[in-house]
């Protein structure tokens, strides 16, 4: 298995992507840390993980919460001794549709903004001193297609400010790698298209709620015709944090079916 | 047989990287990049087809392969030209019977402005690196829609695509037209599950040595420039190939792939 012997923290991961992400590197060897704001859906993908012989510990915390997440950090160092793989994976566009610039009011901005840059500067300044001491490390990032103004369905989302987060992911990552490239620390990001996520998460209850021509509209623009799986998305992932990936640094994977 | 990071990679390959029961075709397969992608390739399980204008090297990476697996094939042939290329497909399919993989790697670099670049050098470069890519692509798109299970055709660029330098004029502009010819396909293809992608390395180092292609001013002024502080192993281009290739990456399709130590993400400044 290609992750024994590593450890792995993954924040947002008690649903969707990051839940996919958690079962993947656990499912290859790798102790994981589940970090989700929601415990019973993090509780839920812990016992799932070391009911299937895996390792894995979970803990509540805010990513946007400087306290919060440096007592994330040191909570997976007290349990793993080290930290081989960071994955930015919480985001979001929020839970409010905004159908233009005009209805985004500054709380929304900043909460998008938060959720999606400050949460990975937060746990990455976190870990980044105890990797350049390993000279190991591989942090992964999670942007999206939204950067390419690819919301197809006007107010399905506060698209405005979440494509404008994204999009300062690939920024981050770039900057990152270079700074940490000498030090062993690789820094790369995944790029997802339209993914529809296990029953329940957030976005498949928000396709739930489309009418079939949004449906339609969201599915016509990717050339492989479907939607992804968030596994889809999580392999790419382990791609990245894998020593495969030994000379890959600063980059961006789409992982969109070619939209 | 196989060099230590094979060796290494054995031990670890999971089964979504498992390429079992597929058969690829890997163009300019005799040397560098080409020939460690065939290795690796053969080494996840595929039967390997090796296409390169340079026979009797061809033949040594089959016999190096064979050896080991029995599962490779050495064909002589010349990618721009299309004749060669449709014989070289139906002596793979003869002996494997079918195609999954497209790996298109054969290519020539120059080190000529555009001062010096002849025109007849000019449409040298430009047969074998983008028409080259072009006629292998077309033949194996008919092939694999004919089978009707899709396919993963997976393109050789370069970080020259993106970034100039003096002395690359042809191959610069060559590689760009592999990148954009990669996601005009992919569009075309996705439909039918033919998935294609491309990997774009920077300088890469093969057989144990140096780039032979590499001049000292140049190596320490790319090396200056990159993160990762090294240049790359062939092998380290040849995990990505597979990924890509792989189950792995079902749903990637019309993507360039930079394994390049963080070349591409700007130019390096190292600290004072």
């Amino acid at each position: 298995m290609d992750f024994k012997n590593k450890s792995a923290v993954i924040t947002g991961s008690g649903q969707g992507i990051g839940r996919a992400i958690a079962l993947e590197l656990s499912r290859r060897g790798a102790q994981v840390l589940v970090c989700d704001i929601n415990e019973s859906s993090l509780n839920k993908v812990v016992k799932e993980i070391n009911s299937n012989g895996g390792k894995a510990i979970g803990i509540k915390a805010d990513a946007t919460d400087p306290d919060q997440v440096s007592g994330l950090i040191t909570k997976a160092l007290d349990n793993f001794g080290k930290i081989d793989i960071l994955v930015n994976n919480v985001g979001g566009s929020g839970n409010k549709n905004a159908n233009g610039i005009t209805e985004i009011s500054d709380e929304l901005w900043d909460q998008i903004m938060d959720l999606n840059l400050k949460s990975m500067f937060l746990c990455s300044r976190s870990v980044v001193p105890h990797m350049i001491s390993r000279n190991y490390g591989k942090i992964v990032n999670i942007s999206s297609m939204a950067v390419k103004g690819n919301f197809r369905v006007r107010g399905a989302a506060a698209a405005i400010p979440y494509a404008g987060a994204k999009a300062g992911v690939v920024g981050f990552t770039a900057q990152l790698a270079k700074d940490l490239g000498p030090s062993g620390v690789y820094v790369n990001a995944v790029m997802p298209g339209h993914i529809l996520n296990e029953p329940g998460s957030r976005m498949a209850e928000r396709i739930n709620k489309m009418s079939d021509s949004e449906k339609q509209t969201t599915i016509q623009h990717i050339p492989l015709g479907r939607r992804g799986k968030p596994e889809e998305v999580a392999r790419t992932v382990a791609f990245l944090a894998s020593d495969d990936a030994s000379y890959i640094t600063g980059t961006v994977i789409e992982v969109s079916g070619g939209m | 047989m196989f060099g230590t990071m094979c060796e290494v990679r054995l031990t670890k390959v999971h089964e979504g990287l498992n390429l079992k029961d597929k058969a690829g075709l890997v163009t300019g397969g005799a040397s560098g990049i080409g020939r460690e992608i065939a290795i690796l390739m053969a080494h996840k399980g595929a039967s390997v087809a090796i296409l390169d204008v340079d026979f009797a090297r061809a033949a040594a990476v089959e016999k190096e392969i064979g050896n080991q697996t029995k599962q490779s094939l050495a064909i002589p042939g010349d990618v721009s030209i299309a004749g060669q290329v449709e014989m070289a497909y139906k002596t793979m399919l003869s002996e494997f019977g079918r195609l999954d993989i497209l790996v298109n790697c054969a290519a020539i670099g120059t080190n000529e402005t555009t001062l010096t670049t002849t025109e007849y050098l000019w449409e040298t470069i430009m047969s074998t690196n983008l028409k080259g890519v072009f006629i292998c692509s077309k033949l194996a798109v008919e092939i694999m829609l004919n089978q009707g299970h899709g396919g993963s055709i997976i393109n050789i660029c370069s970080t020259a695509a993106n970034n100039a330098r003096v002395g690359g004029i042809a191959y610069s502009t060559s590689k760009a037209g592999v990148v954009q010819f990669t996601k005009s396909l992919a569009l075309e293809m996705g439909p039918y599950g033919i998935r294609v992608n491309a990997v774009s390395p920077s300088l890469t180092d093969f057989d144990h040595g140096q780039n032979p292609k590499s001049t000292s001013s140049y190596r320490k002024a790319f090396i200056e420039q990159t993160p990762l502080g090294r240049t790359a192993q062939a092998v380290e281009i040849a995990n990505t190939v597979i990924f890509l290739a792989s189950e792995d990456a079902k749903f990637i399709t019309g993507e360039v792939i930079h394994v390049d130590g963080g070349y591409s993400a700007g130019k390096f400044t190292v600290k004072d």
